[in-house]
Parts: structure tokens; sequence; C-alpha cells
């Protein structure tokens, strides 16, 4: 392999790709670079406070953004069906390490939620992050060839996803779960599995949140406080309130790059989960409205991506990648905004943390993958002369 | 599970059609959709078609056979289906239908119907409630703050400074912080502070935190509490003022208290001047409670390092002050003062008054130490107001300075007799010309010059000298003197006859230096204030209060004829004492009754006095000296604040470098001749 393919800006096969599959390139990159700047500008004075170095987390970002951009490269240069190979294998060990996080002294304990897990010499890992590509993946197989499966390896892998969820829920990260369900929830729609399915499934979804939410005080506080930030504005309305105001600060224009009051020590967990507000209040609504769009360009090039796509299941991985993506930024956006309740999401590109980096940057690559294998190109198969001698 | 799954075969083909669970979601959706099974069919054979990898629990066997077997199968699809011959590329018609399109096309709308929620959402918190939240925001991340700015120190005329602002702390305990016994602590800081230990730790058993142990330490001691490195220990810096010179200026210079507000003398007058003024910033705070530099106003921290100077000089003042402290203990008198006045601007050069207090220990001073009764305080000024009235007379031209007048001894007017002050042993004195009735000062012969005018006309002159109306000084408090109305005046005529020797009137001894400087600098009543202005570092001059011009009284040449009726005085009358060789002076002593504040008299109390205008001949300063209530027989103007008076014009002398008038071997001699 060329070595040079591994590093995405000097890819000799660009110019080979198809349109979409250029353009959902250079949109993920565009989306990296606003990503870094804004965390460069977020993380600046609280890395400095802390660590006596205001690049420290804008540093640490592009170490993972070269070790996921390695990835990057390799995926869009190999054949999806390898990828879909291994799905399953790498979605069960990811689970199998969510499952860890829940074993006292192997999860590490953050803001009352044991999402994070150290693995010896590798830094901190958030699992729940890293297995979203492969539940793509494999979701994408099993809904892509639903009717093929007997119903024992259907209900098997619905145990599995539901496992799945089972496991983020008890970490406890409700949003991460909510984004699982909602992923596989999309994923299923687009497979065109019947409605009364989706519409039980669904209904079933509902009633696990509705209980998650009763049976865990904190969750219910935040629901509550999301509801009225200002009844406790400094308790459990207070990330939000900070959030509400720097969103508000940022009027139609902004306050300009760098120049946010609110990420001085006011908004909390403004370099990670709440990044969004940061932006919003530099750049305004006019900047929120165009990395809207920007989000929505990259919605319809995944949905012309899925249309294209050769196979159900490659129209499910598009579809799956752009649900992940944009889904997962759209519930940030609006956490951050109070549309929807506090909970801890990062901003695919945007938030500090290396396991949502690479996982994003995997995400993206599949969708560019499937692209190049359903456009115009000509798209390499490397062993297909050895294995396939007609 | 093995048993279901199809085999990565070409045999899966086969048996798809088949399965049974397919056949019933077909149904379904030809009945929701008006569907198209065949269509439907192509798509779900798509994907076997297409030879996805097996799933998991087969992966023994698609290891070796999935990918070729696969590949192997999609070719053979795409060959069938597209009815092409396969390329070397795969290049297969996308096989979404109608149906999947919708589908797909759905969870894209849901994406985008997302975005557009959240475009609105934003819309209402930027835009329709940006200002608000906006509001709210900078009320948390905006301090008003105003920076400290230490008042501007007083300098006197030469620049010694008499007050200043200098750091001092007040020690605080935490006992909860303590990491040493209180005992320990206590026993430390006891000789530090100057407190028995005991009572240190008393107070610290008062609470656990923020207690107050002791108040102004100066900055030495707090540096050594600060050494003893103990915790729980805090000092808290504020400016305190300092009056090196103690109670040197106690009455101009006045003092703050603890709240740093002047409460008398310039402190007070001036306050708005000395109290530099810093206007109120916003600072931007971050969270953690930091202020950020980013907005900080380029004054905050440029002091302008202007200071106040007075026209008071230091050593003037040391003598004056000694000598009036020297006199008032000879002759035990209740109060004194000295004023010593620039003629030609009203300029104090030196303003003492006793008793006084130190205003470094302004608490400790009794109320009447604190009275500067040198400008608060009234008295009727006796014989020193005659020199006033020739001019007067002189003015309204009703008398000559060659006029002779007859001195009975004693008259009548009204019914109450009106004597000289020696006519017991001088009986009458005959015709006297307008100077000997000065250099005598004989009350009869004053009464016969004022009485060559209408009393309404006097009396408008006595308005006209501002009598009754403070002098706009700029010091606090001034005193404001009596005068009967106009109506009692003119009435009775015992009403000017007893204001022809200064009495039946009150006014302070500012006012009195005031109006002798008219007669010293050809007739101009100056406005007497202490302020000089502000000056920069530099020196140079950056603010000047504006006096009013002086107003007119008399023409120069009749002042000229009064300076030279009272240097007689000094030369051949009562105010010998006050001779000093080879110069000049005039003067004029005054030895009053102290009115009561109940009307009348007290019996033997009397305030002596002397005003001298200095040098004679070229005049630059008016001396008063006055005493309250001196003890003894010989206690009169010209035994008492003469001498006193002397002193002073000697030391004017030596710092105004005063060149002599005449050679001072003979000008003593022809002086002590007489």
């Amino acid at each position: 392999m060329n070595l040079r393919s591994l590093i995405p800006f000097l890819d000799p096969s660009v110019k080979e790709w198809s349109l979409e599959a250029r353009m959902l390139r250079w949109l993920t990159f565009l989306w990296i670079a606003i990503g870094l700047a804004m965390l460069f500008s977020a993380s600046y004075a609280i890395a400095d406070r802390d660590f006596n170095d205001g690049l420290y987390y804008v540093e640490r970002q592009l170490l993972w953004m070269i070790a996921g951009m390695v990835g990057f490269s390799l995926l869009v240069n190999s054949p999806l069906r390898y990828v879909l190979g291994i799905a399953d294998w790498g979605m069960l060990f990811c689970l199998g390490l969510i499952f860890l996080t829940l074993v006292p002294g192997l999860g590490t304990t953050v803001n009352g939620a044991s999402r994070w897990l150290s693995l010896g010499p590798l830094p901190i890992l958030q699992p729940s992050e890293l297995i979203k590509p492969f539940l793509v993946l494999q979701a994408a197989r099993i809904f892509g060839q639903w009717y093929r499966l007997s119903p024992v390896v259907r209900l098997s892998w619905i145990g599995i996803f539901a496992l799945l969820l089972v496991g983020i829920l008890l970490q406890p990260n409700l949003s991460t779960t909510a984004l699982c369900g909602m992923l596989l929830w999309l994923i299923a729609l687009a497979s065109g599995l019947p409605l009364t399915y989706l519409g039980g499934t669904a209904i079933a979804g509902v009633m696990v949140a509705t209980l998650s939410i009763s049976l865990r005080s904190y969750q219910r506080q935040r629901i509550m406080s999301f509801l009225n930030p200002w009844a406790d504005a400094s308790g459990n309305g207070f990330q939000l309130i900070q959030s509400l105001l720097a969103v508000g600060s940022g009027g139609l224009f902004g306050t300009g790059f760098g120049m946010s009051q609110q990420k001085l020590f006011y908004l909390p967990i403004h370099y990670t989960d709440f990044i969004f507000a940061v932006f919003a209040e530099e750049f305004g609504l006019v900047g929120c409205v165009l990395f809207l769009l920007l989000l929505v360009g990259y919605a319809t090039l995944g949905l012309r991506v899925a249309m294209k796509a050769r196979t159900p299941v490659h129209q499910l991985v598009a579809i799956g990648v752009t649900v992940l993506l944009i889904g997962q930024s759209l519930l940030n956006i609006g956490v951050a905004t109070g549309a929807l309740p506090t909970t801890g999401l990062p901003l695919p590109f945007f938030s500090y943390g290396g396991s949502s980096m690479i996982a994003s940057l995997l995400s993206a690559a599949l969708l560019i993958r499937v692209a190049r294998e359903s456009g115009a190109e000509i798209v390499a198969f490397p062993n297909r002369k050895a294995l396939n001698p007609q | 599970m093995t048993r279901s799954l199809p085999p990565a075969s070409g045999k899966q083909r086969r048996r798809s059609p088949a399965q049974s669970g397919r056949g019933r979601f077909d149904l379904r959706r030809v009945l929701g959709t008006s569907g198209r099974p065949p269509s439907t069919r192509r798509k779900l054979r798509q994907p076997s078609a297409q030879g996805l990898p097996p799933l998991l629990p087969e992966t023994t066997r698609w290891r070796l056979s999935a990918t070729s077997a696969s590949l192997r199968s999609h070719s053979k699809a795409s060959s069938r289906t597209r009815r092409r011959p396969n390329g070397p590329t795969l290049r297969p018609k996308p096989p979404a239908t109608e149906q999947t399109w919708f589908r797909l096309l759905l969870v894209w709308l849901v994406l985008v119907a997302g975005a557009v929620l959240l475009i609105l959402n934003l819309f209402r918190i930027q835009v329709l409630q940006g200002t608000e939240l906006k509001e709210r925001a900078q009320a948390q991340q905006i301090v008003p703050i105003r920076p400290f700015a230490p008042r501007r120190p007083i300098v006197d005329a030469q620049g010694n400074v008499l007050a200043i602002d200098k750091p001092v702390y007040d020690l605080y305990a935490h006992p909860k912080l303590f990491k040493q016994p209180s005992q320990e602590i206590a026993d430390a800081l006891a000789p530090l502070i100057s407190m028995p230990a005991a009572q240190i730790l008393q107070k610290f058993s008062e609470g656990e935190s923020g207690l107050k142990i002791t108040t102004n330490l100066p900055e030495d001691l707090s540096r050594r509490i600060t050494f003893l490195q103990m915790d729980g220990l805090e000092l808290i810096q504020h400016p305190q003022r300092l009056y090196p010179q103690q109670e040197l200026f106690a009455e101009v210079v006045g003092y703050v208290n603890d709240a740093l507000q002047g409460q008398s003398g310039v402190e007070y007058s001036q306050q708005t001047i000395l109290q530099t003024s810093t206007p109120e910033v916003d600072m931007m705070r971050a969270g953690d409670g930091s202020v950020l530099p980013s907005n900080l106003p380029e004054e905050l921290l440029r002091q302008d390092g202007l200071r106040l100077q007075l026209t008071v000089d230091s050593r003037l003042q040391r003598i004056a002050r000694a000598a009036l402290r020297d006199q008032m203990k000879k002759y035990h008198a209740k109060r004194g003062t000295v004023i010593v006045m620039d003629v030609q601007d009203g300029a104090l050069k030196a303003l003492a008054s006793e008793p006084t207090y130190d205003p470094n220990l302004y608490y400790q001073a009794t109320p009447e130490s604190m009275r500067n009764w040198a400008l608060t305080d009234l008295y009727e000024p006796g014989s020193t107001f005659k020199p006033i009235n020739v001019a007067i007379a002189l003015e309204e031209g009703t008398v000559k300075a060659t006029d002779v007048f007859q001195d009975e001894g004693q008259i009548f007017v009204s019914g109450w007799p009106i004597q000289n002050f020696d006519y017991d042993q001088a009986g009458p004195r005959g015709a006297q010309t307008v100077s000997e009735i000065v250099q005598y000062s004989s009350n009869v012969g004053m009464v016969h010059i004022v009485r060559t005018m209408k009393s309404s006309v006097y009396y408008s002159w006595l308005e006209k000298l501002g009598l009754g109306k403070p002098t706009g000084i700029d010091l606090p408090f001034e005193g404001v003197g009596q005068i009967k109305t106009r109506e009692q005046f003119e009435a009775d005529p015992i009403e000017a006859t007893t204001a022809a020797f200064g009495q039946g009137f009150s006014l302070t001894p500012i006012q009195l230096t005031q109006l002798h400087s008219a007669i010293a600098n050809g007739g101009r009543l100056v406005t007497p204030h202490v302020v000089e202005g502000l000056y920069d570092s530099n020196g140079e001059l950056r603010w000047q209060s504006k006096l009013p011009t002086a107003k007119r009284l008399f023409s120069p040449k009749n002042t000229q004829d009064v300076l030279a009726m009272m240097e007689k005085v000094v030369a051949e009358g009562t105010g010998k004492p006050a001779q000093i060789p080879g110069y000049r002076v005039a003067g004029k002593t005054g030895t009053a009754q102290k009115a009561s504040p109940n009307g009348g008299y007290i019996p033997g109390a009397r305030i002596t006095s002397f005003v001298s205008i200095f040098p004679e001949d070229k005049p630059r300063y008016t001396v008063l000296v006055v005493f309250d209530e001196p003890q003894g027989a010989d206690a009169f103007g010209s035994t008492v604040a003469a001498p006193v008076a002397k002193t002073v014009m000697e030391a004017l002398i030596s710092i105004g470098q005063i060149p002599p008038s005449q050679p001072i071997e003979s000008s003593s001699e022809t002086q002590t001749e007489p």
C-alpha cells in the first residue's frame, strides 16, 4: 500500500473519487478544522490555568486526530466488506469494554458516571464512543439483510443491541443510550422494516427511557432543570443557564473568535460537551446557522451516497453514519441550547476527547468509502484477481 | 443458529424466496403502499446476490470462502440483472427503489427538521432573548470597581510634607486556621503589637474566624508579623493619613477620620481636590473571580502625582507657635493666635492658634483644642480697629491727617461715660493731632474723629468693610462677625461712639488681619487664603482656585497716612516693644474688655492684641497677635502681644530676606532716644 495514502491530504487516489466522496472528504476536513479552532478558543484559558499550557487540550486533540486520520485513510482505501466482516467482532469487543467500565475499579468515574476505561498504557478510553462505528456497521448488516436472516439470528442480534443499550444506560449514560437507540431505530426505519415493528420498538424505547429517568434521581433532576433551568439557577439549572447565557450573549453576529466571556470559567465543561455554547457566543446566530447548514449539507451528501449505494447494507451504512454524525451533532446542540435535557454527548470533531475524535473520523471514513464504492470511480479491489479466477 | 443461516454459496439464492417470513412482510407492504412485489423481490434479492459476508456464527467457514464466494456471486448477479458482460470492474446500478428512497428521505428529513428546529430555537435565544441573556451574562461577568486612589499629599510653601497617605495594616485572626496552639501565637504576637498575650488569647476565643486583633500597624511591624509565618493571621492593608509635622499645622491642615473623609482644615475644605476622583470602572471578571486585565482603563494605575501646596511656611509657623506658647505660659492666657498674612494677595504665611492638637491622634483631642478660634470665634477688636476708623474718616474726607481734636479725657455720650484707658493717670490730653490720637490710642479722640461723619455714612463704611460677612477664606467653619442693624446703629449715638474704639461689634482675628492688610497694600480688601494650588512632581502649577478680585476700600494716599501714624505707635507710642532695629514697623496695640456671651463685659477678662504691618515703607506682611484672657496687671497689648509680633517679624526678616530700611546702628539710636 502506498504510504502516502495513509496521509489523507496526500492520498493520490482522491482525484478519482466520486464527487460525493470528495465533497464529503473536504466537508469532514472543514468540520475538523473549525472544530480544532473552536477547541483552541474554548480550552486555552482552562488549559492554561490547570496545566500551565494553553495548548494542552489542542495538542492532545491533534494527536488523536492524527491517529484517527490514519484509521480514516486505511478505511477509505479498504473495501467495505472487510470492515463489515469484522463489525460484529468489533462491536462485541467494545460491548465487553462497556461492561468492563461497570466493574468497580476498572471504570473511571467522572461526574457520577463511569464511562471511561483506563487500559494499561493506553490513555482513558470511552468504549461507548468507540462502539458507534461498529454499531452502525453491524446494524446495517442485520437490518440490511433482515429477510435473509432466521428469526433466531434476528432475535440474537436484537438482544445484543438491547444489551448494548442497557450497558451504556447502566454507566449511566442516558444520552449515548438515546443516541444509539435512535441510531438503531433510524437504520431500521431506513431498511424498510415494517412500521408496526418500528412503532412498537419506539414505544418500548420511550418506556425504558421513562423508567430509567424515574429510577435515577440525578437524571430526573436534570430533566426537571431542563424544563425550567431558572428555578434552580445555582444548582441543577446552573450548567444550562451558563450555556444559555453564552449562546444568548452571542446575539446575531457573535462576540468574535476567542472573545467568549462565558468560557472563562463560568460555563463548566465548555471544551467538551458544551463547546457549541462557546461557538455560539463567539459567532452568533450567523455562525450557528452556517454551521447547521454545514451539517445539513453533510446530511444531504450522506443521503445521496445512501441513495446511490449498491446494496441495502451500504445504504444503511451511509445513512447510519449520517445519523451518527449529524444526529449526534444536533442532539449536542439541542442540549447546549436547552432544547433537550442536559446530558453528556460530545459534539463530533469539536469536543475534546480522543475516543470521540477517532470514532467520528472512522465513521466519516465509512461514509466516504461507501461513496467511493457506489460512485463512478473505478474502485480497486486488491485481492479480487487472486480470489476470483474467473 | 448455524442451521438456519444460509451458507455463503449460490444455494442461498434458491432458498431465499421460499422463506416464510419474507413473504408475509411483503404482503403487508403491498397493502400499505400499493406496492410492487417484483421490485421488492429484486431489492431483496440483490443483497444476497451482492454476497455480503455472513454473520458471526459462521465465521469459521466464512474466513476461507466468503470473500471469493461473494465476489463470484456478485459478478454473476450483476451480469444477469443488467444483461451485460461483466467487465473488469463492478459498476452496479443503484438498487434503491422508491420505497427505500422514501425511507432514506424520511431519515434525512428527520435530521433536517431537527436542524431547522434548532435554528428556530437559536433565533429565539440569540435574537429574541439575546439582549436579556447578554445582560444577565454581563451581570456576572462585569464588576464595577473603584480603583484605589491615594489622597493627595499636602505640602507647605517650601514643599515640606504636611499630610500624606501611608499604608497601615489591620491584624485579623482566624483561629480555625491556626496550625500552632493559640498560646504560642499569642506569645509571638504580644511583643509586636504591644498587647498582653492574655488579652490576645481572649480575643482569639471570641470566634473562629475574622477576629480583629489590632489596627493601624505600621509597615515594619506588619512585615515582622508576616515573618512569623503563622497560619490564621491576616494583615489587611489600608491607607492612613499621616501628619508628619504633628500639631504644627493642625488648624490649617485639619485631619481626616477613619473613612479618610476630611473633618477640618484644608482636609475638609479641599476634600474634592485632595480625594483624587477615579471614576468607577467596569472590569471583566472571569468565573473563578480573577479580574481580566484586558479592559483596564489607562489611568487606573497612573497617578498624577499632584500635591496640594499651601501658602504657609513651616519655619515661620514653628517660630510663631513657639513664641505664642511661651507668652501664653508666661501670662497664663487661655488662648492665643498668631496670623501672618501676605498683604498683597491675602495668602496666610502662618496661622497658629493655641491650644491645638495632634491630627494623628485627633480622637484624643478635646473639642476646645480642635477649635481654630482665629477663624471661628468672634471678639471685639478694641484699639486695633482704630487705624481702620481713621482710614475711613480720611477716605470720607471729614478729617485730614493734620487735623487737631480736643481730647477731654472723658466724655459722656447718651449718658455713658467714655474715657481714655489712662484717664485716671493722665487726665485730659488737650489738643491732639489725628496721629497723636492713634499713637496714644485715645478713645475720646477717636470718638471725635468718627463723629465727624454721620452715623449712617459710618455704618455704610462698616458694611463696606465686610463686617457681619465672612471673609471667604478657604478654611472651613469661619465665624461671621456681628454688627448692629442699621436701625439700631443710627438710633443711638453710643453705637458709633463705641465702634470708634473698636467695641460694640465683633469680628474674627482673620477678618481684622484682612482689614489691616488693606491699610498695608494701599486700600485693597484681599481674600485670606492658605491654598496655593495643585503642583505636579516637577513643581509646575496645575490648578489654582480663583480668588475674588480685591475690592478697593481706601486710596493709597490715605493708607499711607494711616501707616505713618501706626509707625509712630511703634516708634513712640504703645507699640514700642515691637521695635526692630533698622526696620520700620507700623503697629497698633489693643486691649479690650471681653464681651460676655450673656451681654455686657466679663469683669477682669480682657483680650490683648497687637497688629503690625511690616516693613512700613514697603509693606509685605500683616502680623496679628491676639491673647485671650492673659493674667496679670501688666497684661496689655503692648506687653503681651507686641513681643510675640516682634519675634515673628524677626523670623520674617530672615525667611523673607528683607533688607533693613536704614542703617541699623543709627536707627536704633534715634528710636531709643525719645
